[in-house]
């Protein structure tokens, strides 16, 4: 027998269980629909699917941010309350536990509660066995837009950790398709900028900090279409049509509240491994280089000579000292520009920050702030599985290079389109 | 439950969330007092919603099965948007406990969402019904 592609023997496949089915199966009365058929001609329809879609992710990050904010205020209460504990902030040692520890780690780890939620919802999501036919309905404009369908996994995975789904992207068969995937992945939104994105828009949005923040999402899925488009149409090794995409949809299942409640402990566990070694890393190296020379103030310590060093690239888009310093550090791990914040002002609790940031910032450098955050460059262990798995260099380096003109190029949009319909 | 009747209910249920997410949304856009909130994501969710459940009328009327469908899953977004809500009014009402907001007003955080989900509560039992029927059987 000759080779044939996967289409034509998945197509024969199925024509084979077909016939199987028929002659072992007792058929069911005509306009007899199961739960599952009346489900997904609704979910998978040409029209309603990728609005139902939109509403539902919509829905996702409302719950994240506003459910979870009380529990975020206990818990920041708790670490004032422990930063309190040895007095003043007047020697080095207590500085460490009130500034370093409680005041910029404390602040980052009151963000468990909205990455909890978040993932708490997907998993619902996933479990019920709708993420799937999510999938399957964005496939048809993931194709047009030169994106192979089987892309939209690692996509979605993108919202958890750009990490694993990089490395997930190895089930794309075709190296072209493959490629692309992993270059516009990190411009998804993962878990670690949900933090930065909690904080501005908190600060600025009031009532619609959660719709700002679906925006992000929405803005990351847009951008990471539009440059796999260019990709395919402008780079010659990666010109070409995306090879066609088959999936098999499980079955829908009412989720079991075990299952999610593990999905969610299972990000809150990788939250805090990184809260106790990366995160807490950051915060050792963030103070010490916001408070030394001891007595010196914040604009004259190492962390402010740094900041005036960088702060010309980003003054044009409307970014202080502080912002350059957290979105340098936060190269090291998203959750980090948080933490710096809550260091550099050197305020305790998310409403003094929120204030502190609104005092830094307009309402356009804002959102700017956030959409920078989201474009500019993914971790540093992010960048590593991207050398590793494309095995390059120069896709690497092209990779940090294009996210930098992005993040620039439309932040810089959203400064020069916010002033001129605020009139500034 | 008779499909002509479910069209009706269908129909009366889309036709409300179209109505409200109108509201929702052109409400941004205007000063006036009013218990509707201003959302316009919230709004165009309940246009969604309202698209939904109104898709699956007319097949509803013919005493066509498929139209179930769109009563099905309109009934399921309705649930989700309605408990969002309610979960919304519980972090409001923990948010007054906690001190970190001055008045807690019940009455403004009832949304038009959890009315609807109140009024799709019957076709999401009988539903709920049907699924075990179907799983058990």
């Amino acid at each position: 027998m000759g080779e044939i592609d996967a289409d034509t023997f998945a197509d024969r496949r199925y024509r084979t269980i077909e016939e199987i089915l028929k002659a072992s199966l007792r058929v069911r009365g005509r306009g007899e629909l199961t739960i599952s058929d009346m489900l997904d001609r609704v979910f998978l329809n040409r029209v309603l699917g990728i609005p139902i879609f939109l509403i539902l992710m919509w829905a996702t990050f409302q719950f994240a941010f506003a459910v979870s904010e009380p529990f975020m205020v206990m818990l920041e209460r708790a670490f004032g309350w422990l930063g309190g504990l040895f007095g003043e902030a007047e020697t080095p040692l207590v500085s460490f536990w009130s500034d370093g520890i409680c005041g910029g780690l404390g602040f980052v780890m009151v963000f468990i509660f909205p990455i909890m939620f978040l993932f708490l919802a997907l998993a619902i999501l996933e479990d019920s066995g709708y993420l799937p036919r999510a999938a399957f309905v964005m496939d048809r404009l993931m194709y047009r837009c030169g994106l192979h369908g089987r892309s939209f996994i690692p996509l979605l995975m993108g919202f958890g950790c750009n990490l694993p789904a990089i490395m997930a992207t190895r089930t794309i068969g075709d190296e072209r398709d493959r490629l692309i995937t992993i270059l516009v992945n990190p411009l998804i939104s993962c878990s670690a900028r949900l933090p930065v994105y909690v904080l501005i828009a908190g600060a600025f949005f009031g009532a619609h900090a959660g719709t700002a923040i679906f925006l992000m999402y929405v803005l990351g899925i847009v951008l990471a279409i539009m440059m796999a488009l260019l990709f395919r149409r402008v780079i010659p090794g990666l010109k070409g049509r995306p090879s066609p995409f088959l999936m098999e949809l499980p079955p829908y299942r009412r989720p079991t509240g075990r299952s999610i409640l593990l999905h969610m402990w299972s990000r809150a566990v990788v939250f805090l491994r990184k809260a106790g070694t990366i995160l807490l890393g950051g915060a050792i190296i963030l103070w010490f280089m916001s408070s030394f020379p001891w007595g010196a103030d914040l604009g004259s310590s190492y962390a402010g000579m740094l900041g005036h060093l960088i702060e010309p690239i980003v003054r044009p888009l409307g970014f202080d000292w502080m912002g350059a310093v957290a979105l340098f550090f936060g190269f090291l791990a998203k959750e980090i520009v948080v933490e710096t914040f809550g260091i550099l002002y050197g305020v305790g609790g998310e409403d003094e920050i929120m204030a502190a940031v609104a005092g830094h910032m307009t309402p356009v450098t804002g959102l700017a702030f956030m959409v920078f955050t989201l474009i500019y460059l993914p971790c540093l262990a992010t960048l590593g599985t991207v050398r590793a798995e494309t095995g390059s260099w120069k896709w690497t380096g092209f990779m940090v290079l294009y996210q930098l003109l992005l993040a620039y190029t439309v932040a810089g949009i959203v400064v020069i389109t916010g002033n001129l319909v605020m009139g500034v | 439950m008779n499909l002509r009747g479910m069209g009706v209910y269908a129909l009366l249920i889309g036709a409300l969330c179209v109505v409200f997410g109108l509201l929702e949304a052109v409400l941004v856009f205007m000063e006036c007092e009013i218990w509707i909130p201003r959302d316009l994501f919230g709004g165009l969710a309940l246009i969604v919603i309202g698209a939904v459940y109104l898709s699956g009328v007319r097949e509803l009327l013919e005493e066509k099965n498929e139209g179930i469908s769109f009563l099905l899953v309109g009934s399921i977004l309705i649930g989700v948007f309605g408990i969002l809500h309610i979960l919304m009014i519980g972090a409001d009402w923990l948010m007054y406990l906690l001190g970190e907001v001055d008045e807690f007003p019940v009455v403004n955080a009832l949304r038009p969402e959890i009315l609807l989900f109140v009024a799709a509560l019957p076709v999401i039992v009988y539903f709920i019904r049907g699924v075990e029927l179907q799983s058990s059987g």
